[in-house]
């Protein structure tokens, strides 16, 4: 891990060195152990001591022990955003999946003519602020003026559809909107994974007179496992995370079936100013995302031996 | 010959469907500008209305006449946080990542551990005790507050600590023997040969700060420093009027953002898929 730091020098001792170069690489470090704890370590211990308070941001701190917890799990509004965002992780994560892995593949063929445009072009949405993003979609899925009941309307279907304040339709929406922001970036990493696979590979299964699809199966899935682990991790904590554009195109509704955890600790926190219970909250998504990342660590640390 | 023809068809059909797909993943966007386009009375759900007169400017202008909505400042904001943002993160973390991979201290592993932890840390879970941090130390609704909580990036760290890792040892241990600083050899020397990591990172710091919507939807009440993603909404919320209104303005604040992409699109989608792999 470590090159060579120490260097021999004439004529000064190695301890003058060692001592200096601590002083220095401290100094270095010094900006971004700063911001790091200001801004990342004190906010994370000061969320927790939060949790175990009731406090309401303009009066006193009062101690209520592990209150806002109880008080958490008995709130059916909690439950519900909490399995709403488990629901949404289990279903988007393996959409969100093969989705960028088969557009990796396409713009990653040989028979594919100007791979820049077409790269870009599935990569564009990504560039789009959530908001607009939001807009956008906001208006398709409108009955009456929007393009999706244009669309559907074109393909037969007769009667209008609600798509976001329908219950069953509202996280399919979503997730295709989701899908349609998100899956570029996704691709490009599947991308640079598919280019790390080396030729030899297939050109050994054409001698073998492996079919285009047997190739794909037999050789480019199973050599992109690392690639898999990382999309799959990256994409579940960015699911569990999920608010901007679930908030702006149905604000949690109808009747918060698109509710998502941060909207809670949003609403909890920052509209009725229950800080304790909103941190507590909080801590439950920090809980979450770091047994995700940890098993992330475990997996991917023990795919490199 | 027959074999050649079939390939011939099958890269045909291939690239059909694909461009098919690309038009498809285009819609939205395109629509967006043709509704902006277009006055309230075209049906702009049939595509056949899309590229023909009757155009108008009156969403535009009504967008830019607005009362309450600066689109420019808006934008201006967002330039200004993102790049005091992206400049910030690659000057912290390339010090702290030249520090980890070429100078020896005590204590290094550990404290490299501990920030590596951090990533694991989300900021959406640390939204409370950041807004009281600001409140407390009355620094709410500053620039400086949409600035810092960002600049210390682990993930940053990394990239650039494999980068600095993989350097070749005689170009340090030469600057050393010159009497070379250890400033000077990292920004004279590593920096320099680092510009594909340092570009990738750029821009992947640059988009995230950019897009960034939670922390500043919440701590951000001054009308002076509304960014982009957080002024947009207001259209929708204050003003329940067609979509050619809120459509212009997502086409204004999208404008800057997609003509910068369509100009250095290749070196962005190089600089996410090197430095994605790696994060």
């Amino acid at each position: 891990m470590q090159k060579s730091t120490t260097l021999p020098v004439a004529g000064r001792s190695r301890h003058f060195y060692k001592v200096k170069d601590s002083a220095i690489g401290y100094l270095f470090l010094l900006p971004f152990l700063f911001f790091y704890a200001v801004f990342s370590l004190y906010p994370m211990v000061q969320g927790f001591v939060i949790s175990f308070f009731k406090w309401n941001i303009t009066g006193a701190k009062t101690f209520v022990g592990i209150a806002n917890y109880a008080k958490l799990f008995q709130d059916p509004v909690f439950w519900k955003a909490l399995t709403n965002t488990l629901v949404y992780v289990f279903v988007s994560t393996p959409i969100f999946m093969l989705g960028s892995l088969i557009l990796a593949l396409i713009v990653d063929s040989k028979m594919l003519r100007g791979k820049t445009f077409v790269r870009s072009t599935f990569f564009l949405p990504n560039i789009l602020a959530v908001s607009i993003t939001a807009v956008i979609w906001l208006n398709i899925f409108q009955p009456y003026t929007g393009l999706m009941n244009a669309a559907t309307h074109a393909l037969g279907v007769k009667n209008e559809i609600f798509w976001l304040s329908n219950l069953s339709l509202v996280w399919p929406s979503i997730i295709l909107v989701t899908f349609w922001w998100n899956t570029g970036y996704y691709m490009l990493i599947y991308l640079a994974g598919l280019q790390e696979i080396p030729v030899e590979q297939y050109e050994a299964a054409s001698i073998d007179g492996a079919t285009g699809f047997q190739r794909i199966w037999r050789i480019t899935v199973p050599c992109l496992k690392r690639t898999h682990l990382l999309v799959l991790f990256l994409q579940v904590i960015a699911s569990f995370k999920i608010f901007g554009q679930v908030f702006l195109i149905t604000e949690g509704g109808p009747g918060g079936a698109s509710r998502t955890l941060l909207q809670y600790i949003y609403e909890t926190g920052f509209t009725t100013f229950q800080m304790g219970q909103a941190s507590a909250a909080s801590f439950i998504l920090l809980a979450i995302i770091l047994i995700v990342s940890l098993f992330q660590l475990k997996i991917m640390n023990k795919q490199e031996d | 010959m027959e074999k050649t023809n079939k390939k011939f068809y099958t890269e045909w059909l291939f690239n059909l469907l694909t461009y098919g797909l690309c038009i498809l993943w285009l819609v939205p966007i395109v629509w967006m500008a043709v509704v902006t386009f277009k006055p309230e009375s075209v049906d702009v759900t049939k595509v056949s209305n899309w590229f023909q007169p009757p155009f108008t400017l009156e969403n535009v202008k009504a967008v830019l006449n607005h009362p309450q909505a600066d689109v420019f400042r808006w934008i201006a904001n967002s330039a200004i946080i993102s790049t005091i943002t992206t400049c910030g993160v690659l000057l912290i973390c390339t010090l702290a990542a030249f520090a980890f991979s070429r100078i020896s201290f005590r204590g290094k592993n550990i404290l490299f551990i501990v920030i590596m932890a951090g990533m694991m840390i989300p900021r959406e879970a640390t939204l409370v005790p950041l807004y009281t941090l600001f409140q407390s130390t009355g620094m709410l609704n500053t620039r400086f507050s949409l600035i810092a909580p960002s600049l210390a990036a682990p993930f940053a760290i990394i990239i650039l600590k494999n980068f600095f890792d993989g350097l070749p040892n005689a170009l340090f241990e030469a600057a050393q023997i010159d009497g070379c600083g250890w400033f000077r050899t990292c920004f004279g020397i590593a920096a320099p040969l680092s510009k594909s990591a340092l570009s990738s990172l750029a821009i992947l710091v640059f988009m995230q700060s950019w897009n960034d919507f939670l922390w500043p939807f919440i701590s951000i009440t001054k009308p002076e420093l509304v960014t982009i993603p957080v002024g947009l909404p207001v259209f929708r919320s204050q003003y329940l009027t067609g979509m050619g209104l809120t459509m212009a303005a997502g086409a204004l604040l999208a404008a800057p953002i997609i003509l910068v992409f369509i100009v250095f699109q290749k070196n962005i989608v190089k600089g996410i898929a090197s430095a994605g792999i790696k994060g």
